[in-house]
């Protein structure tokens, strides 16, 4: 209620050149929104083609490079599922980052058309929740990374 | 080695623009709310919008390598 509060006793702070530039912010975030969702839908096709065609790769693995029967039984077992995991994961973070930016592209747009102050305080609603989402991946990535770096060097 | 290098160089200095324009846009807008201040409001989106226009154009440089892969990939199965 506070932050609602705040944001929308701001509203009236905004400027023309500051609704501008929120103007623009929301044009360039739901561009990448929009290729955010498209990456997603390529990631499924090619996921499903992968996981549709796991045995001719394999083979093609066994010809050009040779692969163990240990490997193999990995890659066809848990490293399948291991793999649909990890893509769903992708997956579905695209998709919440790109419904994130589009909402928030549409939401400032129609602040900047309308002026509403609802539309101002969802503009921030999206922005706040797509940059909270960042940083939680960005936590995220930083500790795997430091796992890997220690894993590869003391090993 | 030069490959790695520069990209490391390219990535770093990425890295270094969309958090510097990302920490600004955090600061000026908590001061602005705070304060009530139009100008420091206006300060954080214009920082917000420079963060989401180098997002922007790195998608569009990404989509360009793409098209570009996909047309020489084209290109090569007809001529072959």
């Amino acid at each position: 209620m506070e932050s609602q509060e705040s944001i929308l006793q701001s509203a009236a702070n905004i400027d023309f050149s500051g609704q501008y530039e929120l103007g623009s912010a929301g044009k360039w975030g739901r561009f990448i929104g929009i290729a955010y969702l498209s990456m997603a839908g390529l990631l499924l096709i090619t996921t499903i083609m992968l996981f549709a065609s796991m045995d001719a790769i394999a083979d093609m693995f066994m010809n050009i490079n040779g692969i163990s029967p240990e490997a193999l039984a990995f890659m066809m077992g848990a490293g399948k599922w291991l793999f649909i995991l990890l893509m769903g994961f992708s997956f579905f973070v695209l998709v919440l980052n790109g419904f994130l930016l589009a909402k928030f592209g549409s939401s400032s747009k129609t602040y900047t058309t309308t002026l509403d102050e609802e539309s101002l305080s969802n503009t921030f609603l999206h922005l706040g929740r797509y940059l909270m989402l960042t940083t939680v991946l960005s936590i995220v990535s930083t500790i795997s990374s430091i796992i890997a770096f220690l894993y590869y060097f003391l090993t | 080695m030069f490959l790695t290098v520069f990209f490391f160089l390219v990535s770093t200095v990425i890295t270094f623009v969309l958090s510097v324009n990302l920490l600004k846009y955090s600061n000026h807008a908590e001061s602005g709310i705070n304060r009530g201040d139009s100008t420091q409001l206006y300060q954080a989106l214009f920082h917000l919008r420079i963060y989401f226009i180098v997002i922007g154009i790195l998608f569009l440089i990404a989509i360009g390598l793409l098209l570009l892969f996909f047309l020489v990939a084209i290109i090569s199965v007809i001529i072959s």
